[in-house]
């Protein structure tokens, strides 16, 4: 009787480990944002990557707010997308725009995003921590989805950083974009891919 | 028609010191139920194992041996394989597979037979010998006489002209072991099959066979009718091979008148003849005085395997006295076994109380009760032995012990002779025979000195000097001080050796009493000579004693 | 394993030839794990528990329950823990979201599990050993003799070692009591002995083998197992019905999207036919062994 269930136990723990994952299409795991979105930066490191491209607005806000928008237009363009995968995203792309939310003195651009999504109730899956997370899928629509190349990035005021979310403080007056990519970046106007 | 001729036949082995074959000359008639004897390590093992090409140890021979008139080594092996049988010692050791009906078939599958051909052989078989009971069984849960039976039927399923055994019963109990053997005289009378059979203890096989081959130093030194055989063994005492006839053969040597019984119905009738108008006195039943001194006392002992189960010892009471030598005989599965466990803490007991040597049972802790107080001889000796030698074995027992090492060297000396293994010490103790690796696990577990000794069928796989051995020495024991308690089915060294007997039966003891009245009250459970005596003569409980009433009847 | 009398091994679907009861086994459970489809899981649960109930008897019942109900309760649970997709948000936790789809489909899986760990139960008692090796014999004959062999050889050493746990026991070597040291002293010795006495005994096994004929001749495979005229048509019953199975499954029909949201089954009349065939496939064994045990009430 133990026998059985031994093997029986062993197959189950096979079976949950696929069962979890077996929406993801499979194909080489090349995505998985970019190097830095998985990387804890160091505070001298975190404001090198910052002068290397912040875009400074002009007039900021007196009060702490700021826009998002979510979009996944060249992912509904590509083609890639089950029907009821595309059943579940809006037509044109747009799943949120220019959402307009307060925030807290130091909240991350990650802070922002956790709470817009509950607000609008948008889903939104992470790995990792706070600090260092990693969006795996928005709307339930994930990285690889649209190839190898596909996954979620942010822009703030049009700029792609290159490090994490979790260490973006939010600053009032920023657009803040959370926007797929079908081609690492290329696609929505970054150029890290090259 | 001849099965069997061997002409001047030799062998050497390869290897080792075994004893060697020397002109050996003999012819087996087919039918034939041929008994080879002699005493231990005379080559009995090796001649069997000649007479099977698949089985012939490594060694060069001389002379030939013809089966059915060819050259037994010539022949394809096919039809050795299925024509000449062989059935092992070891009942457990022989079975391949895990199910009855495929050990069965195994000899078959090995041949290629068709599948339809193999059922309905298989089927008649299993009939014939009363498998079909337990044909789908589990080779592993079938007793040792259903698995040596089995054996036997894997090896008749290939319809063998001839089968060899070579001990088939030493490590069966005697009940299993008589009906292992009436299956082989049955296979000899009603399918004419010729068996050439080795046995320790000719008790029961003797009186089957229609020529005894006896053999000494690798070479045949009679081969005659079992009549003529007895007389030659009472005329010239060999090496205790007179000691193994049975009982009615026995006493008819020991006075050599009339016509040699072989069974107890000719030994009773052959008895009538000698006394012939004589009025024999019977001797007179001394009183059995048991000393006061209690070693094991239980009292009241129940015991059971699982909640709900059976009881397997039921209100069980009584005691062993200092220095006796005691026995409990009983049938099969009746709880013997069972009881001793309990008594060495091997099983908890449910119910009631046991003291040893006067402090209870459960008051022992650890490995306390076996620290110079009791010690188990197992059924299977070799399960004591881990070391190369004999020697370091009987050494090991004292590691860990502060005792200077001409002292260990002494005391295992002395208990080795005391054993009579003294010359075996180099010996590797795996390659001891059955008598020689009993003796040796008994000198292993005198060295713990113990004050009782619990001995679960001490004679099992004996011949009939090893049997004498092991008495004496029990007997020694006993004179300075040590209490034995053996569980045992051999009625006759129970009744030769023991100083109370009690008959155990549905979980408690039933009679007991000296041998001397416990086998001449019993009319069923009791010795030969006590059954082929009885009717003329009471209290005749040995052979010995049979031999001299003959003798005395002169 | 088990006390034995309560389960049917030779009852029922155990009657039957052994590529019946082995082939419906793998049609039924390969039929558990491929369709992860509630009303599919529902009638293969349903199934298995009927078929356990009349087939493993009580005390295995209890057994597979004991075991099975807390997997089923921790899979379901585990699985919206761990898998955030779907489309309706029921709360977030820990700034992930829990979807209605994600425990749907944890409830769905875990009872697929379950199904098959109570079919692999009623596999283990109508399938015995000696089938198994049927079956594998006729592909791998000296595979199926070697594992025969171990199976025979396993009891025995078991035995051995509770002799020579005892033996050396009475001589004051007792691997239950003492310290680490010694234990693992004593523990070691016993199977050395074990060891010698295992090979001394494959020596003798070696001989047997031998002397009986093996390896001189191609083995012919002897079973005891005959395919008569009821196992031919049971074994084409549960064809048809696996050919039921193999259509749902290659027409899409036996497959339920979850993900990212829930499309309710939409049963039409070939939905419905292979419903039914389904359940006549899962129901099989129970059918079998209450019509056998109504004919025996029948008898008495």
């Amino acid at each position: 009787m133990k026998k059985i269930f031994a093997a029986a136990a062993a197959f189950m723990l096979m079976l949950m480990l696929t069962g979890c994952q077996n929406d993801l299409p499979s194909g080489g795991d090349t995505f998985s944002g970019f190097e830095g979105y998985t990387q804890e930066l160091t505070e001298q490191e975190l404001e090198n990557a910052m002068k290397s491209g912040k875009v400074e607005l002009e007039n900021r806000p007196e009060e702490n707010i700021c826009y998002v928008s979510i979009t996944c237009k060249t992912a509904i363009a590509s083609g890639e997308l089950s029907d009821s995968m595309l059943s579940v995203l809006p037509e044109d792309g747009v799943i949120l725009l220019e959402y307009k939310t307060d925030f807290e003195e130091g909240d991350t651009v990650f802070d922002v995003a956790a709470k817009v999504v509950k607000e609008n109730k948008i889903h939104m899956e992470h790995t990792g921590t706070a600090k260092v997370p990693y969006i795996e899928g928005v709307a339930n629509l994930y990285e690889f989805d649209c190839g190898p190349l596909s996954g979620w990035m942010y822009q703030v005021n049009g700029w792609f950083p290159s490090f994490s979310m979790g260490q973006f403080d939010v600053e009032p007056g920023d657009h803040i974009e959370i926007i797929y990519t079908c081609d690492l970046g290329d696609d929505v106007g970054d150029t890290y891919g090259d | 028609m001849e099965a069997i001729r061997v002409k001047n036949f030799g062998f050497d082995y390869a290897v080792g010191n075994e004893t060697a074959l020397r002109n050996i000359d003999f012819t087996v008639n087919e039918g034939e139920f041929i008994v080879v004897c002699g005493p231990s390590g005379c080559g009995k093992s090796t001649l069997l194992k000649s007479l099977k090409p698949q089985l012939k140890p490594f060694g060069t021979t001389k002379g030939s041996i013809e089966f059915y008139g060819e050259d037994v080594y010539s022949l394809p092996e096919e039809k050795t394989a299925a024509e000449i049988g062989f059935v092992m010692q070891n009942p457990d050791a022989q079975i391949v597979t895990d199910k009855v009906w495929h050990e069965l078939a195994f000899g078959l599958e090995n041949l290629g037979v068709e599948t339809p051909i193999i059922r309905s052989r298989v089927a008649e078989m299993a009939n014939y010998f009363g498998i079909h009971t337990w044909f789908r069984k589990k080779t592993a849960e079938l007793s040792g006489g259903q698995k040596q039976l089995l054996n036997l039927a894997s090896v008749m399923l290939m319809q063998p002209k001839l089968i060899i055994l070579d001990e088939p019963s030493s490590q069966l109990d005697p009940i299993a072991a008589r009906e292992f053997l009436e299956n082989v005289r049955k296979i000899n009378l009603e399918l004419g099959t010729t068996i050439i059979i080795t046995e320790h203890n000719l008790e029961e096989v003797y009186g089957y066979a229609d020529k005894v081959l006896l053999m000494e130093n690798g070479t045949v030194k009679k081969y005659l009718p079992p009549q003529e055989m007895a007389q030659y063994l009472a005329e010239n005492e060999m090496d205790g091979m007179y000691k193994a006839l049975p009982t009615p053969a026995r006493m008819y040597g020991s006075v050599l008148k009339g016509e040699c019984p072989l069974s107890i119905v000719e030994g009773r009738s052959w008895f009538s003849r000698l006394v012939n108008e004589k009025h024999p006195k019977s001797p007179v039943l001394g009183e059995h005085e048991r000393p006061a001194e209690k070693v094991i006392d239980i009292n009241e002992v129940w015991f059971q395997y699982e909640k709900g189960a059976d009881p397997v010892l039921r209100d069980l009471s009584f005691s062993v006295r200092k220095g006796e030598i005691c026995s409990v005989l009983g049938g099969n599965g009746a709880g013997k076994t069972t009881m001793l466990s309990v008594v060495s803490q091997k099983r908890k007991y449910n119910l009631g109380s046991i003291k040893i040597c006067g402090k209870e049972l459960n008051k022992y802790k650890g490995t306390e009760l076996f620290d110079r107080n009791m010690a188990v001889l197992p059924q299977n000796p070799q399960s004591l032995f881990v070391f190369e030698t004999l020697r370091r074995d009987l050494e090991e027992v004292f590691n860990g012990k502060k005792i200077p090492k001409e002292e260990i060297e002494q005391r295992v000396l002395s208990v080795a002779k005391k054993m009579e293994v003294d010359t075996l010490l180099d010996r590797h103790p795996y390659d001891l025979s059955g008598g020689e690796m009993q003796k040796a696990a008994l000198a292993k577990i005198l060295l713990l000195e113990p004050k009782l000794l619990l001995l679960d069928e001490p004679t099992k796989g004996m011949d009939a000097l090893s049997k004498e051995n092991m008495g004496s020495i029990l007997r020694e024991l006993a004179a300075e001080g040590a209490t034995v308690l053996m569980v045992t089915h051999d009625i006759e060294f129970c009744a030769k050796y023991s100083d109370h007997c009690m008959l155990f039966f549905d979980g408690y003891i039933v009679s007991e009493g000296s041998p001397k009245k416990f086998f001449s009250e019993n009319s069923f459970y009791t010795t030969a000579a006590s059954r082929m005596t009885r009717h003329l003569v009471r209290n005749i409980i040995t052979c010995e004693e049979g031999e001299q009433l003959c003798r005395s009847l002169l | 394993m088990n006390s034995g009398k309560a389960l049917k091994t030779e009852s029922g679907l155990g009657l039957y030839h052994p590529l019946v009861s082995f082939g419906y086994f793998v049609a039924v459970i390969a039929g558990t794990l491929l369709f992860i489809h509630p009303v599919f899981v529902l009638l293969s649960l349903g199934c298995a528990l009927v078929c356990s109930g009349l087939i493993n008897g009580k005390k295995t019942m209890l057994a597979t329950l004991g075991f099975g109900v807390p997997m089923f309760i921790f899979i379901a649970v585990a699985n919206p823990l761990f898998n955030h997709r779907g489309a309706t948000i029921l709360f977030y936790l820990f700034d992930n979201p829990v979807t209605k789809e994600a425990i749907i489909y944890g409830l769905v899986s875990a009872g697929m599990m379950f199904a098959a760990v109570v079919w692999f139960t009623c596999y283990n008692t109508v399938v015995t050993s000696d089938k198994f090796i049927y079956i594998f014999g006729r592909i791998l004959p000296s595979i199926a003799l070697i594992i025969s062999m171990t199976l025979s050889l396993i009891p025995r050493l078991m035995a051995q070692v509770k002799i020579i746990a005892d033996a050396q026991r009475s001589v004051g070597l007792d691997w239950k009591s003492g310290s680490l040291k010694q234990r693992i002293h004593s523990g070691a010795r016993i199977l050395s002995i074990l060891v010698s006495w295992a090979l001394e005994d494959a020596v003798i096994t070696a001989d047997s083998m031998r002397a009986r004929g093996y390896g001189q001749h191609r083995r012919s495979t002897f079973s005891v197992f005959r395919f008569g005229k009821r196992d031919a048509v049971m074994l084409a019953v549960i064809l048809l019905l696996l050919a039921a199975e193999i259509f749902a499954y290659i027409s899409g029909r036996g497959t339920m999207e979850f993900y990212p949201a829930m499309v309710l089954p939409q049963m039409d009349f070939i939905d419905a036919l292979i419903y039914i065939a389904y359940f006549a496939l899962g129901i099989l064994p129970a059918a079998i062994q209450i019509k056998e045990d109504l004919k025996w009430k029948q008898l008495e």
